[in-house]
């Protein structure tokens, strides 16, 4: 449509050109410009796209399948008993990412997440992972979201499964957060602001939600809130490589026996990537870890433990443009019995054929509720993991900190 | 006292919203603050500007545009911006995640602190099929619209207009400045005297429509060429190869025949078989030149030049992508005697 009003265009303009404008010398520049600029508006507005085609106004939607094969070294059941995992293919989750502006003031953003962990009798669990809304009219550098999201604990708690840079999530964050990490339902703020010299950062999150996280809180019934707060220094080291050093706390309520008990998990965090604007032997490199502290005040536990740690560290280099390569390293105490602890090794490698669509190959060595100090070994399990994870649809811009 | 206290209270409050008021009104701002996303659209807010901008850009010369990480530092920039200036034509994907981040809404799409810089520039090769099949195509056209001259007078209109909405009582300064930015672009490029026969904006319109060289000599007015136009009259027809789809708006402009790209399709490495095609191509059509972004130096590119024997040219791809690219003007100057 657009070339056949240029055309059209084109076409009267040429006819007045050949006439008295260009072919005569005695013709004032001022007309001519006239024309130029007559001729230049109506080329743009013939380049314009049509203002409205009718689905506009839908939210954007962008669609995460998860799909994965492994391989294990003895059995392997999900979280609650009733399906074998191990040794098989399972589409682990396909997610569904609405958003749009919901007016002028607030943009609202819908992720569900459809599951097939269980009996392939049963129907598939389909689930709000996260739903709220973000106002944007605050004051310059806050931002403020409601409804059911991930907290801002750490680092990787923030990333979806098919974001994670390995198959699974790191130990520390399964003890001390949740299987799936931590999802709630509340409120949070984050206000950012520059620090001194370009290329530093300031970045404070303070968050209040429903205190029913079943690992930390109160569960399902609890009626406790539960706060937390993070700060995250950002420092750009020079052209090629920053660092991140981040600090959350959280607190909330446990019961026993109709006692409320302070329960609070202190976490340090860091993230430093290389990735110079032409490769130096190597693409680019990332280095994080996480650090998580429990403190509990439950003087009735009896096998739980009052205070537990746990850390991860991970590092990853991209070798050619499409390649990462890296592994990690788990450990955690285990939170309902205080002589074991859980270690996980792993290394991957990724080979993205483009932004939306990935495969990954990973291993996993996890010493299962190994003892701590001395004694024999617990149950190991190795596990081979092969990972195809594909994306369609109108895909929103990676976060910063994605290790790609 | 407690009626003393609600009064100074009330004062207090009511010279606070004062005060906040003539702070936040446009005609109050000492200096604009302006975030731009690319180094060349940085610069054009500065000639734009004057003095009467602080610039600060979010991406660096050497780096590729489609891939800027959205880190805290420019999210930080953007929360303090009076001013947001971005290509568009969904180049820069990552300003939507520094935008929602930086929590100011005077700088979002659609506010009057926003900037679409490609906005009205003749967009090329709009995809008559929108499909991820095509590789990562732009569905509103290929956004690399800056690399060429003829669009940085639309470039620095929407600037100026842009800086003209939160600025407005300099509104004459910006004016000017734009006059004397777009005068400079086309005097560069076609030189002083066919630009005064002519007028800037036509012959740019005829240089797009592919019909500048034959209206030239219709007219007889091929001495009066200079510029660019001129320095680069034996790119005109020159066979190359670049790595990306970026350089069709130069290529418009300036006559670069560009066969192919390295990219099987934009976004998309070359398989085998895409290789051989275009080492096959190449061959056949005496293609001797790749042309090169600093961001797209490596080991790809490497052995199609070294298989098909062809001169690789590193040019920048953006201001302050290479030591002499220092601003909008050098860019071209550098882009041209590189090729």
């Amino acid at each position: 449509m657009n070339g056949f009003i240029r055309r059209i265009l084109m076409s009267a303009i040429v006819c007045c050109s050949s006439g008295p404008v260009f072919g005569a010398d005695d013709v004032s520049r001022e007309e001519i410009q006239a024309l130029q600029k007559r001729l230049t508006d109506l080329e743009r507005q013939a380049s314009k796209a049509p203002a409205f085609r009718g689905n506009e106004l839908n939210p954007r939607l962008t669609a995460f399948g998860d799909f994965v094969g492994r391989i294990d070294n003895r059995p392997v059941l999900n979280d609650d008993g009733t399906r074998e995992l191990s040794d098989r293919f399972n589409l682990r989750e396909v997610e569904l990412d609405l958003r749009a502006d919901v007016d002028p003031y607030a943009k609202g953003v819908f992720i569900v997440a459809i599951g097939q962990e269980d009996l392939p009798t049963q129907p598939t669990t389909i689930a709000v992972e996260e739903g709220y809304i973000t106002f944007t009219r605050l004051p310059r550098g806050m931002t403020a979201k409601a409804g059911k999201f991930k907290t801002s604990f750490g680092i990787l708690n923030r990333l979806h499964l098919h974001d994670l840079p390995q198959p699974t999530l790191p130990l520390p964050i399964q003890q001390f957060l949740g299987e799936e990490g931590m999802t709630e339902m509340g409120v949070s703020f984050d206000y950012v602001t520059p620090l001194g010299s370009l290329g530093r950062a300031l970045t404070l999150t303070a968050e209040a939600f429903n205190g029913e996280n079943t690992t930390q809180f109160g569960g399902d019934n609890s009626r406790d809130p539960a706060f937390l707060g993070r700060g995250k220094y950002f420092m750009e080291l020079d052209d090629e490589s920053f660092l991140e050093l981040g600090t959350s706390y959280m607190v909330g309520k446990r019961v026993t026996n109709n006692v409320h008990h302070t329960n609070e998990i202190l976490g340090g965090d860091f993230l430093y990537k290389w990735r110079p604007p032409q490769p130096k032997g190597l693409w680019s490199m990332v280095v994080q870890g996480e650090y998580f502290y429990m403190n509990r005040e439950d003087p009735t536990a009896q096998l739980d433990r009052r205070t537990a740690w746990g850390a991860y560290g991970l590092a990853q280099v991209q070798p050619y443009q499409r390649w990462f390569v890296g592994g990690r390293y788990d450990m955690a105490q285990v939170l309902d019995n205080r002589d074991r602890v859980e270690r996980k090794v792993g290394g991957f490698i990724s080979y993205y054929t483009t932004e939306f669509l990935r495969l990954r190959l990973g291993y996993e060595y996890q010493n299962v509720s190994g003892p701590e100090i001395g004694g024999l070994p617990g149950a190991d399990l190795s596990t081979v993991y092969a990972q195809i994870t594909f994306v369609f649809g109108s895909h929103p811009a990676e976060p910063y900190w994605f290790s790609k | 006292m407690g009626q003393w206290t609600i009064a100074a209270l009330s004062r207090l409050f009511i010279s606070i919203l004062t005060a906040w008021m003539a702070l936040s009104s446009p005609a109050a701002l000492a200096e604009v603050r302006v975030a731009a996303t690319l180094p060349v659209l940085g610069d054009i807010v500065r000639q734009v500007g004057g003095q009467h901008v602080v610039v600060q850009t979010l991406a660096k010369g050497t780096e590729d545009p489609h891939y800027v990480i959205p880190r805290p530092s420019l999210i930080a920039t953007v929360s303090r911006a009076d001013l947001f200036v971005e290509m568009g034509l969904q180049l820069e994907l990552w300003t939507e995640r520094v935008l929602e981040s930086a929590g100011n809404s005077a700088v979002n799409p659609g506010a009057a602190g926003h900037v679409y810089a490609s906005a009205g520039v003749p967009v090329l090769e709009v995809p008559e099929k929108l499909t991820r099949a095509e590789g990562d195509i732009h569905p509103s056209g290929n956004p690399h619209v800056w690399l060429s001259p003829l669009n940085g007078p639309i470039l620095a209109a929407n600037i100026a207009a842009g800086l003209k909405r939160v600025d407005p009582e300099r509104a004459a300064d910006y004016d000017r400045n734009l006059e004397a930015f777009s005068g400079k672009v086309y005097d560069r490029m076609f030189g002083k005297a066919l630009v005064e026969k002519f007028g800037g904006e036509f012959l740019a319109g005829e240089v797009r429509r592919g019909t500048f060289h034959s209206f030239l000599a219709s007219k007889k007015a091929g001495d009066l060429l200079g510029g660019w136009m001129k320095e680069s009259a034996a790119l005109r027809g020159l066979r190359v190869v670049s790595y990306h789809k970026a350089w069709s708006y130069l290529s418009q402009t300036f006559g670069l025949d560009v066969r192919n790209t390295i990219e099987e399709k934009p976004g998309i490495q070359p398989s085998a078989a895409h290789r051989d095609r275009l080492l096959a191509q190449m061959k056949s059509e005496g293609v001797r030149v790749i042309i090169l972004a600093p961001f797209e130096v490596n080991t790809i590119s490497g052995r199609v030049a070294s298989m098909s024997g062809a001169r690789t040219v590193v040019v920048p791809a953006n201001v302050n992508g290479a030591a002499g690219a220092a601003d909008f003007f050098s860019l071209f100057d550098e882009i041209l005697a590189g090729i």
